[in-house]
């Protein structure tokens, strides 16, 4: 079809259908509502901090670049660390998990804190109390294994992982706005879709344009209440 | 509404009452009488057919309030129902189907005797009669074309209603006898390449195209739309109109 909508014809369009847009836009951030607070499961989130000091040899001199950028790939180191097998098998073994280290490994995420030495682990879990327990469990359970491995100089616990209260997942206010942004975007595609595919005429002004016809008369519609009885019956 | 419109396709048109018709209705109509008469300028537009590309977008209703309403304004109208497949003038006018136009065709009638006159609505009516086997050839046969001449001097218009053109070449095998013929496109319903293989048929047997009727509009789609301050205006002053 080489025929395309103007703009005024859009603004019709979106005119007549305001009312089908706007509620299934509603309609759809209900849904997405209701499926953030009672479908989908919470998800906790508990996260401790520590520090790794280097051995003592290279303390009193300045902080140089080369240095930022050491820290940086030892933050990856010991996240390497605190992820083996060897660490995760005691934590699972200390809180008498019934999973094996794969499946903590999944739950864990070891990030620096904005490019300092700080290490951040954080654990996710449906439980509030066992993502707190592992978390802490982590870092009581790493240092040795860091000061064994790299011969590092100590590790400083900083914080403790506390039991989350609110869950970070879902998140029913972004739910609901993605659920309602979709709808409204998927109502208003199908509605353009329609009437992109709709090759009725429908106007005068349809006629002139498209079909070079002289239009001797606009008819409304006009039903009033069958009069015949037994017709409206049957209906 | 959300928009969604009760779907009314297969609930009969009424016949334009005068009495209880609402205003625009019946200025819709008479506005279509004016350009009938028109296009009868400087030309004989007498005879006229209204054909569609599908059955139930209003070809009988439209022939019918078209008719009446010439009626009304003091012409002499015939209505001829040339649908000899599924007439329908006859149930809306309540009249019998015979006598009619097949009887006057095959001559076992007068047209004098066959005619029926509506007094209540001033126009004069030839229902269709028995239902041939062969409609398409009982339309384009002489003796068609002779009745109709024969005919053409007792009345100002002749109004023929014919059955879907994209179904039945009925409409084109007869539009040869007619001065003029006129399209009815349901709003809405009536598709563009529809109206384009009805006026390809209706140009192919040479026929006079007049125009076409845009037939039932939805109002607020005629108030939203071009007529916005012409029926605007008369909204407001439409309860100088209204008769309960």
């Amino acid at each position: 079809m080489e025929e395309t909508l103007n703009l005024r014809e859009i603004i019709r369009i979106l005119r007549q259908n305001l009312l089908i847009i706007l509620s299934v836009m509603v309609w759809a951030a209900v849904l997405g509502a209701v499926l953030s607070i009672y479908i989908i499961d919470p998800v906790y989130e508990a996260s401790a901090t520590m520090i790794v000091n280097k051995s003592s040899s290279e303390e009193g001199q300045d902080t140089t670049y080369n240095d930022i950028l050491m820290t940086q790939k030892l933050v990856k180191t010991y996240s390497v660390i605190m992820q083996s097998n060897t660490v995760l098998n005691r934590v699972t073994d200390a809180l008498g998990l019934d999973m094996d280290a794969k499946a903590l490994r999944n739950m864990l995420t070891i990030t620096g804190v904005n490019d300092t030495e700080v290490i951040k682990i954080t654990v996710t879990n449906k439980d509030p109390e066992l993502a707190a327990k592992v978390a802490n469990e982590i870092v009581r359970q790493a240092p040795e294994e860091i000061i064994r491995a790299v011969k590092a100089g100590s590790v400083e616990i900083i914080d403790k992982a506390t039991i989350p209260s609110d869950p970070v997942k879902p998140n029913t206010k972004m739910y609901t706005i993605i659920a309602g942004v979709l709808g409204l975007i998927a109502s208003t595609f199908a509605i353009f879709l329609k009437y992109y595919f709709d090759d009725t005429v429908k106007t005068e002004d349809d006629i002139a344009e498209k079909l070079n016809l002289p239009v001797l008369g606009v008819l409304p519609f006009y039903r009033p209440e069958p009069v015949t009885a037994g017709r409206k019956g049957r209906r | 509404m959300l928009g969604i419109r009760k779907k009314a396709k297969h609930i009969k048109r009424p016949i334009i009452n005068i009495e209880n018709a609402p205003f625009p209705v019946v200025e819709a109509y008479k506005a279509l009488r004016a350009n009938i008469q028109f296009s009868g300028v400087g030309r004989k537009v007498k005879r006229i057919l209204f054909t569609s590309s599908n059955p139930m977008e209003g070809k009988t209703s439209v022939s019918v309030n078209l008719a009446v309403t010439l009626g009304q304004a003091g012409q002499k109208v015939l209505l001829i129902d040339s649908d000899l497949r599924k007439p329908r003038v006859h149930t809306l006018l309540n009249m019998p189907l015979t006598p009619g136009l097949t009887n006057v065709l095959v001559k076992n009638y007068d047209f004098d005797n066959a005619v029926k006159r509506d007094s209540k609505r001033c126009i004069d009516v030839l229902t269709c009669g028995p239902i041939p086997p062969n409609p398409s050839e009982m339309l384009g046969s002489s003796e068609m074309k002779e009745f109709l001449e024969s005919i053409e001097d007792k009345y100002d218009y002749i109004i023929m209603d014919t059955p879907p053109l994209l179904l039945m070449a009925d409409a084109a095998v007869l539009s040869k006898y007619a001065d003029g013929v006129v399209i009815v496109i349901q709003a809405g319903v009536t598709t563009f390449d529809m109206v384009k293989g009805v006026i390809g048929n209706l140009q192919k047997a040479g026929a006079n195209i007049l125009g076409c009727v845009l037939n039932d509009v939805r109002m607020e789609d005629i108030s939203k739309h071009r007529y916005g301050t012409k029926y605007g205006y008369y909204k407001n002053y439409s309860h100088y109109y209204e008769k309960d």
